[in-house]
């Protein structure tokens, strides 16, 4: 075994260690479980503020101004540490400064950005050739195509609460909620493969990456 | 004045610029909004360790105050400065480095692990609570067993419809579904958006 | 207590040993299994696929540890059939802790194809917020990423010297585990006309659909399952390259816990009616 290997074993078992560590909480909360908790939160901080200062602000602040003297970046950077003013209890409103000028030009941005993405794209997108027949024959493609513009309107007349849900109305809602219904039983479906496929990285670590270099 | 009117009125100014700016498309809106993003980014960066301080606020008084469980922030002070000390020159941040390492080896599979328990939870969840007590109950359950047998081998092993049935629940009821929420959310995130440029909206600010 | 109570009320820990061993069966016992590909995951292949070699594509790696067992075999898949197609990779990671997992799984792959840094393909790192950072590369990459996760100036990199935004990709891959591919969507398909396909986890893949039927994504590719259907794709490579298809062994272990919890929860109903039914 060379000394590669074994680093490779040595740190291999030390992830193994915390992962059965986190799973033994699955039996009853215990001091492993809390050690390893607050590891992460302790990792977590320290790796966020090192890759922040070596990817984002040495790059896009510091640099910039010592070396190619862009001394225009001291003003948003005078914002951005204005934004820390926020725990003093006399000069907390200078954090308003830099939350104004961020919230007013995301705000900006989003406005049409929002509409055109969630709102007339899907209504364009939903405008669709209902073709059920074709040359005598039935057209899947148009029978769906139908569906999805009826089930579209009746799940968007449940959301609509300016008219009461009585006659068409209600019934047309009533029939909105079931597909909406579906729509989140097929989200619980996928909810449920997507927690499975994360227990399932786990085990493929123990079982084929960590195990097989211990043994 | 300086403490209410002008954050706001410094949101409504450049709001209303930006939003226009996405329907002019003039080399003198592009080079406003170049800027602003160009700032925004440092702003941004500046302002991303507000979460640390806090997260180290806590930690030290409740060392200092040895409150129920003080050692385990010692444990995550410890692993913060642990990082930081490793972290001193840029080089740490490549593959193989120890401060790496530290990163692959103890925070992935503690971070992972934690998210895999969903796992087990999800099982007793369903077990326990996912019950066909009324009509809409029973169209979430059946949706759900359909989109769960479809989407793995053995569904299709018992019928090749099963996976027929789950691809068409994906792309027609429940896109439809998904498309009235969509919309919904849509018109409720710009209704929003709206009302914070034009200053009817001011609780981000601390403000009623 | 009768049966039935007993068993409503069963200590929850006999579930999750029941999850356990059904997740370690079939590591004991695999078997080879089929795929079906859908239609959504095709058309990312086919997208890849389809341009000649040299092109310039954009992976954007936006996962964290949460979400790594469903991720990082979609990204894995499409970087190395973005590779075995010789095109040319912009990797970039908008989520913190994905930083520190694009650099190993980009390092690690482009090792298996001999790839040169600079050349055939560039790791651009972190950047945080990444509305404005999605928003900002439409203008120009430099704006965000006035140099790489290295250091390295964009300009001194033979790859990047003639691409200055989106204009010069032919689209964009995007790998994620939370709202940033919606944001991809908002700002990079709605304002710039990217062409977009996401990688997402199962629990977010169902709100995409409406995304892909309405044109704004070219490809849409949900959790495990999708990325065992890229694996299954690109299964000749996979055994070529000697890379462990760890997306099609994890549908095997899906096969077993969903039939488990579907068997879990007709029992839990079978006895809630028949408590109910015997309480009236």
């Amino acid at each position: 075994m060379d000394k590669a290997q074994l680093i490779a074993i040595i740190w291999n078992t030390i992830a193994a260690f915390f992962t059965i560590s986190v799973f033994s909480f699955m039996y009853k909360d215990n001091f492993m479980y809390k050690i390893a908790e607050s590891i992460v939160v302790g990792i977590s901080a320290g790796y966020f503020t090192v890759l922040l200062v070596w990817t984002s602000l040495r790059p896009k602040f510091w640099e910039p101004i010592v070396n190619d003297h862009n001394y225009w970046y001291l003003i948003p950077g005078l914002l951005g540490l204005l934004m820390y003013f926020r725990f003093s209890p006399t000069l907390g409103w200078l954090a308003r400064y830099p939350l104004a000028l961020y919230i007013g030009i995301g705000s900006g941005i989003a406005i049409p950005l929002q509409l055109q993405t969630f709102v007339l794209t899907q209504v364009k997108a939903t405008i669709l050739p209902i073709h059920v027949m074709v040359d005598n024959r039935i057209n899947p493609e148009g029978i769906n195509n139908f569906l999805i513009v009826v089930f579209v309107i009746t799940a968007l007349i449940y959301f609509f609460f300016s008219l009461d849900h009585k006659g068409i109305v209600g019934r047309s809602a009533t029939f909105g909620i079931w597909i909406i219904m579906i729509g989140f039983g097929a989200s619980f479906g996928y909810t449920v493969m997507a927690r499975v496929s994360l227990l399932i990285g786990r085990i493929q670590f123990l079982m084929s990456d960590w195990l097989p270099i211990v043994k | 004045m300086l403490k209410r009117q002008l954050p706001m009125l410094i949101v409504s100014i450049v709001g209303l610029i930006m939003t226009i700016q996405y329907f002019i498309p003039h080399p003198f809106s592009e080079t406003i909004y170049n800027y602003a993003l160009d700032w925004l980014i440092i702003i941004g960066i500046f302002a991303m360790p507000l979460g640390i301080y806090s997260m180290v606020h806590i930690h030290v008084q409740k060392v200092a105050r040895k409150q129920t469980g003080w050692g385990y922030s010692v444990v995550a002070l410890l692993g913060l400065f642990v990082m930081l000390a490793l972290g001193w020159t840029p080089d740490c941040l490549k593959d193989g480095t120890f401060f790496m390492r530290l990163f692959e080896f103890v925070y992935i599979p503690i971070q992972a692990t934690m998210f895999s328990l969903l796992a087990f939870y999800i099982t007793s969840a369903a077990y326990r609570a996912f019950r066909a007590r009324n009509i809409l109950a029973t169209i979430v359950l059946v949706s759900a067993i359909i989109v769960m047998l479809g989407r793995i081998p053995i569904g299709e092993a018992i019928s090749p419809h099963i996976p027929e049935v789950a691809d068409w629940i994906m792309n027609v009821p429940n896109m439809a579904a998904q498309r009235s929420i969509m919309i919904g959310l849509g018109l409720g995130a710009a209704a929003i958006a709206m009302k914070i440029v034009l200053g009817i909206e001011r609780s981000y600010m601390g403000m009623d | 207590m009768t049966f039935v109570d007993r068993l409503l009320n069963v200590d929850r820990r006999i579930i999750y040993l029941l999850v356990f061993v059904a997740a370690v069966i079939p590591f004991l016992f695999p078997v080879d299994i089929e795929i079906k590909v859908t239609p959504e995951v095709r058309s990312i292949y086919d997208f890849i696929e389809n341009h000649p070699e040299g092109t310039v594509m954009m992976l954007a790696s936006d996962y964290d540890p949460q979400t790594q067992a469903e991720n990082d075999p979609q990204a894995r898949a499409m970087m190395r059939h973005m590779f075995r197609k010789g095109h040319k990779v912009i990797v970039m990671a908008l989520s913190q802790d994905g930083a520190a997992l694009t650099e190993m799984m980009t390092n690690s792959v482009s090792k298996e194809y001999g790839k040169r840094y600079g050349e055939d393909y560039v790791y651009l790192g972190y950047k945080p917020y990444p509305n404005i950072i999605i928003l900002s590369m439409g203008e120009d990459f430099r704006l965000s990423y006035p140099k790489d996760y290295y250091n390295t100036k964009l300009d001194e990199l033979p790859m990047m010297r003639n691409i200055k935004n989106y204009d010069d990709l032919a689209g964009v891959l995007e790998v994620g585990g939370g709202n940033v591919s919606t944001m991809w969507i908002t700002s990079a398909v709605e304002r710039y006309n990217v062409k977009l396909a996401v990688a997402v986890t199962a629990v977010s893949g169902p709100q995409y659909y409406a995304n892909l039927q309405a044109g704004q994504l070219f490809g849409l590719m949900g959790g495990l399952k999708g990325a065992a259907e890229y694996e299954m794709l690109l299964k000749d490579e996979y055994i070529r390259l000697k890379a462990p298809l760890k997306a099609i062994q994890g549908m095997n272990v899906q096969n077993f816990v969903h039939v488990l919890i579907i068997l879990l929860t007709v029992i839990g109903n079978i006895a809630f009616f028949y408590k109910k039914r015997i309480g009236s």
